[in-house]
């Protein structure tokens, strides 16, 4: 990248363009991932002096904004699933948390969270998360559709050959230990992957049925 | 320990506006709850009235349930992403109505110049690096230029007008500025 990119970048992060050029460099962003992965990083750097004015709102804008969302028929009877869902998922925070206070001996420089956010072209998706210090995984499922199969769950190094990291629950949030021989494999730039299987997962040891969902696993 | 914090705070935002993108208004509420008071806060630096900050405030609620699917953890940052949302939000409103709520930049070039020393620069270095140290060793017109730029969203022919200075002579200045912040952060 040279000095004009960097300074475009920072450019448009700011919104220091006008419109028309905002426009032609959005769609530049779409196709250039490192002129993207610049703006973003602009976008981090400056993120902190926000933190300068932090104020918090009265507290009625929260009931504003809950009265302007679209309304939802089933609203009563979905609530008590979500309540369930969201105190399974703030108890799986709680744990994780607990395992990484309690760890002996920190080490600043290693990120020991790897998160991947999975998506599938049919809508499937799950937020899959891994603590390096317990070698436990966090999957909240999102929608997915698993047709009267299987979800196994896979890690793909740079290698390209998936390992098994096990058949999921796709109705809960679940918090599984990584077998041993798999955790060197969970990195930032490998990818987690969901396919479809026989009941039991794939008897083979390698995906049988389609990739519903793929995320890319970063640390953060 | 706070660093280990940090990443799980923001392992918990990422996966309530996963949850939101799945039309959950209590991870709605979770999100606005961790980040409420950051938004809020650009909001207010946009518009000094505290009515106009509230509504966009609660726009960007909005819009933050119907886009929180377009949310890619890979790209960036959760609370990145959302102010960068609260940010474009307040800027939008602000031009649709013209631009009558802007204030001079008082005097740029007569500002005195409150440049650290070398050493004081050293030991920014030294320290993390972080966009307030680095927007420290430059001068302060530039200084003021740039924090305009990010907290009112003022683009090159704004702050032109509002420091009465010639439009290319703000860019390069501008520019120029932004390599030694890149060096600086890098």
């Amino acid at each position: 990248m040279t000095d004009d990119d960097i300074t475009l970048a920072a450019e448009f992060a700011l919104g220091l363009l006008d419109p028309n050029e905002v426009e032609a460099l959005a769609r530049r962003g779409e196709h250039d991932e490192e002129f993207s992965a610049l703006v973003a990083w602009w976008r981090e750097q400056f993120l902190p002096l926000i933190d300068e004015h932090e104020t918090s709102p009265p507290s009625d804008v929260w009931q504003r904004i809950e009265r302007a969302l679209p309304q939802n028929d089933n609203m009563r009877r979905s609530l008590r699933r979500w309540r369930a869902a969201a105190v399974t998922a703030a108890a799986i925070a709680a744990s994780l948390v607990a395992v990484v206070l309690l760890r002996p001996l920190p080490v600043p420089s290693q990120p020991q969270v790897m998160m991947a956010a999975l998506k599938g072209t049919s809508g499937a998706s799950a937020t899959v998360a891994y603590d390096v210090t317990s070698g436990r995984l966090m999957i909240v499922p999102g929608t997915i559709d698993t047709k009267g199969k299987e979800a196994e769950l896979w890690v793909i190094p740079p290698d390209g050959t998936p390992r098994s990291l096990g058949v999921i629950d796709t109705n809960r949030a679940t918090h599984p230990v990584v077998a041993a021989n798999r955790r060197a494999l969970i990195k930032a730039g490998a990818t987690f992957a969901i396919t479809l299987e026989p009941k039991g997962g794939s008897p083979t040891g390698l995906p049988t049925g389609p990739a519903i969902s793929a995320g890319k696993i970063s640390a953060t | 320990m706070s660093a280990e914090i940090k990443s799980l705070d923001r392992a918990a935002l990422i996966l309530a506006l996963q949850k939101v993108a799945n039309g959950d208004r209590l991870a709605l509420q979770e999100v606005y709850r961790r980040t409420s008071a950051k938004l809020f806060g650009v909001c207010l630096r946009i518009f000094a009235n505290r009515e106009d900050a509230e509504d966009t405030l609660q726009a960007t609620y909005l819009l933050i349930w119907q886009k929180a699917k377009q949310y890619d953890p890979s790209r960036a940052s959760p609370i990145t992403w959302l102010a960068t949302i609260a940010r474009n939000c307040a800027i939008d409103r602000l031009r649709a109505r013209g631009k009558q709520i802007m204030t001079p930049i008082e005097a740029i070039t007569e500002l005195p110049d409150e440049r650290e020393d070398a050493l004081a620069c050293l030991i920014a270095a030294e320290s993390e690096r972080r966009i307030g140290d680095c927007l420290g060793i430059l001068d302060r017109g530039d200084q003021m230029l740039i924090r305009t730029a990010f907290y009112e969203g003022s683009t090159y022919a704004d702050l032109a007008e509002r420091a009465t200075m010639p439009l290319g002579t703000i860019k390069s200045r501008i520019r120029r500025a932004l390599l030694r912040l890149r060096e600086c952060l890098s």
